[in-house]
């Protein structure tokens, strides 16, 4: 472990923040190239972690601690593996993605704007790398902060009311998370741990069956309203719509992810019992979310809430596929929060561009871009293929696993489950007919151009990720396996949930993602 | 009976004989600066009294008066928390709207002794004589503006509330007079002829001092009362005055545990409850923003009360570093209303902060700060305030209670954070009229927004400081 000589979480914990400092400092015409200084550097240290991360080794790496407020058991407490091994880049990635598309679209108080953007990533980083309750909760608090302020201040008409609704639905839940996690330090400290907010302290010990039920459902109401699992998803369609391109961006990209993170970095270990004695009521939740979200989008006419229905819908499905509890739902559910963020978060991005050029998002008002933007066009096809799940791309490998998992599990969840797929190539491929092709409904015909270079350089490594998961993606797996099967391990008591890997070798598409040993660093 | 000579020990008193001192001169000041000046020789004397506070307190109890006036670590902790806020008031108040002459800083100073007094005392009666010193002086400030309406009708409200419960208090006294055969607290364990006795007038000591923290149901006069008063005065009571109580509060809480200490608990749990209900609701309608502050005040104490219920557990460490923060966030809220303060036209509304982060980018950020610290997120101290409070509730036993402070808290965010979005995102300028070239108080903003924040970020040593004084209890 030579790498824990370097605080390398702790860096990048505080090269946004470091950058947001300098941005408060600087003039507001240095505003954009700082913060694009910023957020590249933080990119490109959150590639450090995946290149030096040692595949097929369980538990946390690049571990960092040191106490922090000791009268209370929290310290700073930092480490990875392979669950958020790959979140950390994909965050670096999707901030950098936002900083680039805010760049013009940003008029007033740009200063303010990169600042908030750059507090929000140092949060999002935290709250991937926190091993201590108390300071995941300090890094998933803080960033609410920043993100109130990107929703209600460069926000469109309705978004003080959509800021507030989101911040209020968050700490709604994540109060009782606070609660939760007190009492487990209680807990911990009367199975003879000590009063400690440490997560690894915390799995090492098991939490009492009566307390297991309430604690789950305390822990699991913060990160639903997160994911967002139905019915306490009504706070994203606001936010998505009124909140700006890159708001959006992050918020489908990372946000969201961070409610399915925390189902398995703190429901599954501590609360085994209460997860199994859950899941029929959560996958009932996730597939009513699967359906539900589907319809609604449907019937969607502005394009960021078609899109944001689809995420409810998407995530839906990751939810159902976790709590499969076997190897395939696992890997599936966390490959697809990575798919997931880079397809919605690259729609949010196209769906912005289209909004910069014909000041709509109704999709009665669009229409016949195909051949007036033939490079923004193929950019949309491939990111709309990808999330719809088309073989060969990143949206395929999560599905497929996803609906794998459900099909281990029962044959009628998968059934349920794969209708996902099959609505969401349904409203996707009409949404696209409706903007691309068909005849430009709009009333003005005013010239605009194609995709800047700007734009490109934006796309053009998601799509080329969109790509590179979807051919290569024992590339994920490999890394992913190990922690995959610890969370089976410690969260599902019987052998009948464990998904045999010997299951792996009936299909080709499974040889790839489940074969760790032949690419092993 | 033989006359023995008590034992004075006068140098048990020595922050208050400073601050008598400065009083006093402080009265005698007047003209055209008089407040101004008054204002920086009350906030050296303060200092002072602060400064004594490590030294009276060497690591055992100052005791005199034969016992009646006792400071141990605990309450020298609560005297220098009074003093800081006393310091922090006196400074908002030197750019504040309080008359010329040295009249408010005077009469501050003697209220601070009342405070004194009040959480040294190991007798009610000089209990009730701390209260008395600490009430009269504030039902004159209070009443200050004499050209304002509204100012006066908070006055008499205050008076009137204020002298009831003084009397309750006082009747209280007796019955405990007649249940214990003595004044002296810390005597309820003694074998009883009569615990109903003892309990009603425990019970009524509480309300009379529960007055003082505006718990409710004794929080009729305080949305009035701050929001009549002079922004500085306001900002004294809302914060300097529930130190104090509390202090009584933790004392009587702490020996209070003969037969019915436990209706006490009850009550305490039930004004706690019911302020965290009534003030965050009532919160949520208000327009003014003093007025918003006031019953925002009214809650905070309910989260505070929730310190008491968790004696002698952590209550009094999570008390204290709630007090601490509470200082900070809350006088720091009123510094900048009396930076926004209008002179004509009414009091400083909601609404008028609209747009203020175009205009005054830094203040509008220190308010925000407050704002979110006082509604307890991360990370500024209003967050581990609160959350040292939770655990200690917790682990007293108390979780259905820390589940309505949840669920309140979620419902102060709104107002709290309905601010931020005045301030924040809307483009309309209000057509208030910022005051501008005040570098002591901007100084005085800056200072204690960043005391805020680094007491989110840093707690550590603050916390290990308080804990040092108040050892947790083994439970």
């Amino acid at each position: 472990m030579t790498m824990n000589d370097i605080p390398l979480l702790s860096i990048l914990i505080a090269l946004p923040l470091a950058g947001s400092a300098l941005v408060l400092l600087m003039e507001e015409r240095w505003a954009r190239a700082v913060s694009l200084a910023a957020a590249l550097s933080t990119f490109l240290a959150t590639l450090a972690p995946l290149y030096l991360f040692r595949t097929g080794q369980p538990g946390f790496q690049f571990v960092e601690h040191y106490p922090w407020v000791g009268a209370l058991g929290i310290s700073w407490h930092l480490g990875i593996d392979g669950l958020s091994l790959f979140l950390m880049p994909l965050t670096g990635f999707l901030s950098l993605a936002a900083v680039l598309v805010s760049w013009n679209a940003v008029g007033q108080k740009v200063k303010a704007y990169f600042v908030s953007f750059l507090v929000l990533e140092a949060g999002m980083l935290g709250v991937f790398a926190a091993l201590d309750a108390i300071l995941f909760y300090v890094f998933w608090e803080a960033m609410l902060i920043p993100m109130f302020l990107i929703i209600g201040i460069w926000g469109s008409e309705n978004r003080r009311y959509a800021a507030l609704k989101f911040i209020l639905y968050t700490v709604a839940g994540s109060l009782f998370l606070l609660v939760g996690f007190i009492v487990m330090a209680f807990l911990a400290q009367s199975a003879g741990i000590g009063f400690s907010f440490d997560l690894t302290r915390w799995m090492a010990f098991r939490v009492p069956a009566s307390h297991q039920y309430w604690l789950f459902a305390f822990f699991f109401l913060a990160f639903a309203v997160k994911v967002p699992l139905f019915p306490l998803h009504t706070w994203l369609p606001d936010a998505h719509v009124e909140a700006p391109t890159a708001g959006s961006v992050l918020l489908a990209g990372v946000l969201l992810k961070m409610g399915v993170y925390g189902i398995l970095r703190f429901c599954f270990p501590l609360f085994p019992e209460a997860t199994v004695f859950f899941t029929p009521a959560v996958m009932t939740l996730g597939l009513i979310g699967v359906i539900y979200g589907a319809l609604l989008a449907f019937a969607q006419e502005d394009l960021k809430r078609l899109v944001a229905y689809s995420s409810v819908s998407h995530m839906g499905l990751i939810v159902v596929g976790i709590f499969c509890l076997n190897l395939a739902g696992l890997k599936g559910g966390i490959v697809q929060m990575l798919n997931h963020g880079l397809s919605t978060g690259a729609l949010f991005i196209l769906v912005g561009a289209l909004y910069e050029r014909k000041k709509t998002r109704n999709l009665n008002r669009l229409g016949g871009l195909a051949g007036r933007t033939p490079v923004l066009a193929t950019f949309f096809v491939i990111t709309m293929l990808s999330s719809v799940g088309l073989p060969g791309l990143n949206g395929f490998v999560g599905e497929f696993l996803l609906l794998m998992g459900s099909f281990q599990f029962a044959w009628w969840l998968g059934a349920l489950a794969a209708t996902s797929v099959v609505l969401g190539a349904v409203y996707l491929l009409w949404m696209t007919q409706r903007v691309l092709f068909e005849k430009d409904r709009s009333p003005e015909r005013s010239g605009f151009g194609d995709f800047s270079l700007r734009e490109r350089i934006v796309m053009t490594p998601m799509v080329l990720l969109m790509f590179l998961i979807g051919l290569f993606p024992a590339v994920l797996t490999d890394r992913l396996e190990p922690t995959a099967r610890e969370i089976i391990s410690v969260s599902a008591p019987g052998p009948a949930r464990e998904a045999s890997p010997a299951a792996g070798t009936k299909t080709p598409m499974e040889e790839v993602t489940h074969g760790p040993q032949h690419s092993g660093r | 009976m033989a006359l023995s000579i008590p034992d004075v020990n006068l140098a048990s008193l020595l922050p208050e004989i400073i601050l008598l001192a400065a009083a006093t001169a402080a009265l005698f000041l007047s003209g055209r600066d008089g407040h101004r000046r008054a204002a920086s020789w009350a906030a050296a004397a303060v200092a002072a009294s602060l400064l004594t506070t490590p030294v009276l307190f060497r690591g055992a109890d100052v005791a005199g008066f034969d016992g009646l006036i006792v400071k141990d670590g605990g309450t020298l902790l609560f005297l220098a928390l009074m003093d800081l806020a006393a310091l922090v008031a006196l400074f908002l108040s030197r750019d504040g709207d309080v008359g010329r002459g040295g009249e408010f800083c005077g009469l501050a100073l003697f209220a601070l002794i009342g405070m004194h007094v009040m959480a040294a005392g190991r007798d009610l009666l000089v209990v009730f004589l701390g209260l008395e010193i600490l009430a009269l002086p504030l039902y004159i400030l209070v009443g200050s503006d004499r050209m304002a309406r509204d100012g006066m009708e908070g006055a008499v409200k205050y008076f009137l509330l204020g002298s009831f419960s003084s009397a309750l208090f006082l009747l209280g006294l007796a019955f405990y007079y007649g249940a214990t055969g003595t004044t002296a607290l810390g005597a309820a364990p003694m074998a009883l002829s009569s615990p109903a006795l003892l309990f009603a007038g425990l019970a009524l000591v509480t309300v009379g001092v529960g007055f003082k923290i505006a718990a409710v149901p004794f929080h009729m006069w305080a949305p009035d009362t701050y929001e009549g008063a002079p922004v500085p005065v306001a900002a004294y009571i809302s914060v300097a005055p529930k130190i104090a109580a509390f202090a009584v509060l933790v004392r009587i809480g702490l020996d209070a545990t003969g037969p019915g200490s436990d209706s006490i608990t009850q009550a305490v749990l039930v004004m706690s409850v019911a302020s965290m209900i009534v003030g965050n609701l009532a919160a949520l309608r208000q327009a003014g923003f003093v007025r918003m502050l006031a019953y925002s005040g009214i809650a905070q104490a309910g989260t505070m009360l929730i310190g008491l219920l968790a004696l002698p557990g952590e209550g009094r460490a999570a008390l204290s570093f709630y007090l601490l923060v509470y200082i900070f966030m809350n006088l720091g809220a009123f510094a900048a209303a009396v930076a926004l303060c209008r002179r004509e036209g009414g009091r400083l509304q909601i609404e008028d902060l609209s747009g203020l982060a175009a205009r005054r980018p830094l203040l509008a950020f220190a308010l925000a700060v407050f704002m979110v610290s006082l509604a307890g997120l991360p990370p500024t101290g209003g967050f581990f305030a609160k959350f040292y409070l939770f655990k200690a509730g917790i682990e007293a036993g108390y979780l259905p209670v820390i589940l309505v402070a949840i669920v309140m808290t979620v419902v102060s965010l709104y107002y709290y954070l309905r601010i931020v979005a005045f301030m924040y995102m809307r483009d309309d300028t209000g057509c208030l009229e910022i005051r501008t070239g005040l570098p002591l108080l901007a100084g005085l903003i800056g200072t204690v927004a960043i005391l805020t924040l680094l007491s989110g970020i840093l707690p550590g040593e603050l916390l290990r400081g308080i804990l040092a004084i108040f050892p947790p209890a083994a439970l």
